[in-house]
């Protein structure tokens, strides 16, 4: 073993004596300083991932439109469906609605998707929770949380009212103000559909104020005949960089005014505030690794004044100013190795005791740190990658051996004489 | 050229605050190699300082130490502490040994630091000085004569030509004072190195073959 590594270990944990006791608060401190960091970061990682993957469930990654109605979609679905980076294409419509239920008025949107098969890019059924996803003829899909608070369930009828109506009740008033008692006026009725299925996308927003229909009802409520608001496009590879090249090589290919937009373009304000909060957080998780730092600096320079006539007695030794600077910032880095290593395992060990004592603390304390109320979510989300513990573990061995290298360039330039007179 | 370590004109001077203090004022030594020379003097008079400067620690404010020719505080660093672990044995008052480590491990610290470990002549130098059965002892598991023991063998590791002892006995008991003071000379003749002691004991001095006197700052031979 080098005479450096060797002094070094025996100096952090010497056989006898308080510096043990400090070198093992200086390795917790370091514990905590690694740990804390690796968890907040995977849960923040899993809480974005998961609402990526709600997000891209409905959504799918893509969405083709041209900012009105497209009439001739045929040639455009054709070159998406032939694409090979494309597994599925969903023609949409989708809208504004006003539905009347047991007497209260709800403003939803309404998705028509097709309900022959040729939806392949948005999976309904893995989202049920109750009843089926069978949009054929008049019924709808209600989200749970909309159920929930209009006390729907699975059978029940809703009435529709949506933009074509609207250009009736128009009709109707004109006809009206310009005094021709024969114009024909128009009854103005809702549409009528059934509840057949509820589902849960995991998102409050979507489960609140979306409602599923097929597309002939969507196109009928919008009098679009043929035409659609966009297509929803699936894409072999969900990666976020894929993704966004797939999308401009599709703004290449596609006939103008269509165009096509990621995910990511029509979600930009929720993953920036997303990505704000990470920016926070990085800069707390900054100043935790800063502290750990500090404790490792301000231990090394207990050691090194605890050291001193042991420095002067390696220098009469022959010990040169490398030597001694080499023993006290390996130190420093046997501080960080092993605080890094037991902070890993510690956040791991964590992370995976997450959700139990979640459901510990609610059952003894009557407190639910997660609620499922507030972030949609029944269990907290956490996905541990390894660049999150490779760059904690890196960020802190550097400031660990950065923090050791001024006590370690003091004791290196520590005369000689003057140590060993030290008492 | 001379051989092996010689001092000229070596000045040592201290500032305390204001007060500037003289330590050393134009000592001239050339230890005979292979022979005890005994530095006498009261305490204060600046031993400590003649045997630091000598070893390399100590800067002298004027003058030089040299070796073979060469002045030793000329070199870089690196080098002179290389040069004193490889040609200084220093044996301490206060024996300074590592307390962490064991007496062992004391003694194989030397080689460590020149990068050439062989744990086994430690243990036969720890052997020689009658602590062959104390090895795996820490500092504070042994006697202060012990420790001084410890302390004559770490000095020997490397094999260096020149041993400087200050003050050797001054923590110990007669008696065990005796002891180790004979060990010291005992290796030293075994070993043929150059062996020079500073003290103010007079039973010390009278061992030397060659006893100087250090007082305001000057060296006079003892006759």
């Amino acid at each position: 073993m080098p005479v450096e590594l060797f002094l070094a270990w025996r100096y952090l944990i010497p056989r006898r004596g308080f510096v043990m006791f400090i070198s093992l608060f200086t390795m917790l401190g370091v514990l905590l300083g690694v740990a804390t960091p690796i968890g907040v970061l995977s849960v923040m990682e899993g809480f974005s991932n998961l609402l990526q993957e709600k997000v891209v469930r409905f959504h799918s990654h893509v969405t083709v439109a041209n900012g009105d109605i497209i009439y001739d979609a045929g040639p455009a679905l054709e070159r998406l469906r032939s694409d090979p980076d494309v597994i599925g294409v969903t023609p949409f419509a989708h809208g504004p609605v006003l539905v009347q239920f047991q007497g209260r008025i709800s403003t939803p949107f309404v998705r028509g998707i097709p309900d022959d098969g040729a939806n392949s890019a948005i999976p309904i059924r893995p989202m049920m929770i109750a009843g089926e996803a069978d949009l054929a003829g008049d019924t709808v899909l209600v989200g749970e949380a909309w159920a929930r608070r209009n006390a729907a369930l699975v059978g029940d009828k809703i009435m529709v009212y949506a933009p074509r109506h609207l250009e009736a009740m128009k009709q109707n008033y004109e006809a009206m103000q310009s005094g021709d008692s024969d114009a024909p006026q128009s009854a103005i009725l809702p549409n009528e559909y059934t509840i057949v299925g509820i589902f849960r996308s995991g998102l409050e927003d979507y489960d609140t104020s979306v409602i599923l229909t097929s597309l002939i009802n969507a196109q009928r409520l919008y009098k679009l005949d043929e035409g659609l608001h966009g297509i929803s496009v699936r894409l072999r590879d969900a990666d976020p960089v894929v993704v966004q090249q797939v999308t401009e090589r599709l703004n290449g290919q596609l006939e103008r005014p269509l165009f096509a937009r990621s995910w990511m373009d029509q979600n930009r304000e929720l993953f920036n505030a997303i990505a704000t909060e990470r920016v926070a957080m990085s800069i707390v998780v900054a100043i935790i690794l800063l502290v750990a730092a500090f404790c490792v600096c301000n231990t090394l320079i207990t050691v090194t004044v605890l050291r001193t006539q042991d420095i002067g007695v390696l220098k009469a030794l022959g010990a040169q100013d490398i030597h001694i600077l080499t023993v006290f910032a390996l130190q420093g880095l046997i501080v960080g190795v092993i605080g890094s290593v037991a902070g890993s395992v510690s956040a791991m060990v964590a992370l995976r005791q997450l959700n139990p004592l979640r459901a510990w603390i609610r059952d003894h304390f009557d407190v639910d740190v997660f609620s499922a109320k507030v972030y949609s979510l029944a269990e907290i989300p956490y996905l541990l990658q390894p660049e999150t513990v490779l760059l904690t573990v890196a960020g802190t061995l550097m400031a660990c051996v950065l923090a050791a290298m001024v006590p370690a360039y003091y004791a290196a330039r520590i005369d000689p004489v003057e140590a060993l007179r030290y008492e | 050229m001379s051989e092996g370590l010689a001092a000229a004109g070596i000045h040592k001077t201290y500032q305390i605050g204001s007060a500037r203090i003289r330590v050393l004022a134009g000592v001239d030594v050339a230890p005979v190699l292979g022979a005890v020379t005994v530095v006498q003097g009261a305490s204060g008079s600046g031993k400590s300082t003649l045997l630091h400067v000598l070893g390399g620690l100590d800067r002298p404010s004027m003058g030089e130490v040299t070796w073979n020719g060469q002045s030793v505080y000329g070199w870089p660093r690196a080098t002179l502490a290389s040069w004193r672990n490889l040609h200084i044995g220093f044996v301490f008052q206060s024996f300074h040994l590592l307390p962490e480590l064991t007496a062992l491990e004391n003694v194989e610290m030397p080689a460590m630091l020149a990068r050439r470990p062989a744990i086994g002549a430690s243990r036969k130098l720890l052997d020689a000085v009658g602590l062959g059965d104390r090895v795996h002892h820490l500092p504070t598991q042994l006697s202060g004569g012990e420790q001084q023991r410890v302390a004559i063998a770490r000095s020997l590791r490397n094999d260096p030509s020149i041993l400087l002892a200050d003050e050797p006995t001054g923590n110990l008991d007669p008696a065990t004072g005796r002891d180790v003071i004979n060990i010291l000379l005992q290796m030293q003749k075994e070993r043929k190195k150059t062996l020079i002691v500073v003290t103010h004991d007079d039973t010390v001095a009278g061992l030397g073959e060659f006893r100087l006197r250090l007082a305001d700052g000057r060296l006079s031979p003892v006759s």
